[in-house]
């Protein structure tokens, strides 16, 4: 199964104690297991990063949030998608009430894979298989 | 615990069943070879990924909704180092 990594996912298996980080955990042992493959964009790590340094939010200093970047890039056959399609997510982006944001995230997830994602907002969105880490872990039984 | 093991003609071997319960061995665990003089000791290695589980602290007082944590992300600010 192939599946799209969202920020809030790396978030809440990077965050300790969050309501999320225990299946968050069982998903990443999975995806190293093989039983999944992941995929993810550079827009979500960048996202990833000015979450964990924001002096609002997490305050981890420039050096060990690339430290976690660079370990978010060496789980098991990742696939770092870079480009995006901005006239499909502006299109988006006039269509429904979703941020460009996420617009333009939703807009990288290739055809066949599985965006997973804690955020209802995308949930609304035609076209894309939306689900939640529980979803995605039974699945696979 | 001790055990004796063979290596086959295609230089694998074989991890019995108590061991790899014992240390709650999975399947494409990794183990971490370290080779001293003519002893061979593997060592259950976490994956750089799994190392960073729950590594970062939430800060005291700091309540965030990371599941819509872009509506936290202000993209014109510059309050990253």
């Amino acid at each position: 199964m192939k599946i799209f990594l969202d920020t809030n996912i790396w978030l809440n298996f990077l965050v300790r104690d969050t309501d999320q980080t225990k299946v968050c955990n069982v998903l990443m042992r999975e995806i190293e297991k093989g039983r999944f493959l992941p995929y993810t964009s550079s827009l979500v790590l960048f996202e990833v990063y000015h979450v964990l340094t924001s002096q609002h939010l997490y305050k981890l200093t420039k050096s060990a949030a690339i430290e976690k970047l660079e370990g978010i890039q060496s789980i098991r056959n990742l696939t770092l998608i870079e480009l995006t399609h901005f006239s499909q997510a502006i299109e988006l982006f006039e269509q429904t009430k979703i941020n460009l944001s996420d617009c333009l995230i939703v807009t990288q997830v290739p055809k066949a894979v599985v965006l997973c994602t804690y955020d209802k907002q995308l949930w609304k969105i035609k076209g894309v298989t939306v689900k939640t880490p529980q979803e995605c872990l039974k699945s696979i039984g | 615990m001790q055990r004796t093991l063979t290596i086959t003609k295609q230089w694998q071997i074989y991890i019995p069943e108590e061991i790899r319960t014992l240390l709650k061995l999975q399947p494409t665990d990794r183990l971490k070879a370290l080779v001293k003089g003519k002893s061979l000791t593997l060592v259950k290695e976490e994956s750089p990924i799994m190392k960073l589980a729950g590594s970062v602290k939430t800060p005291p007082g700091l309540k965030v909704d990371l599941d819509n944590i872009r509506d936290y992300i202000d993209y014109t600010g510059d309050d990253t180092p």
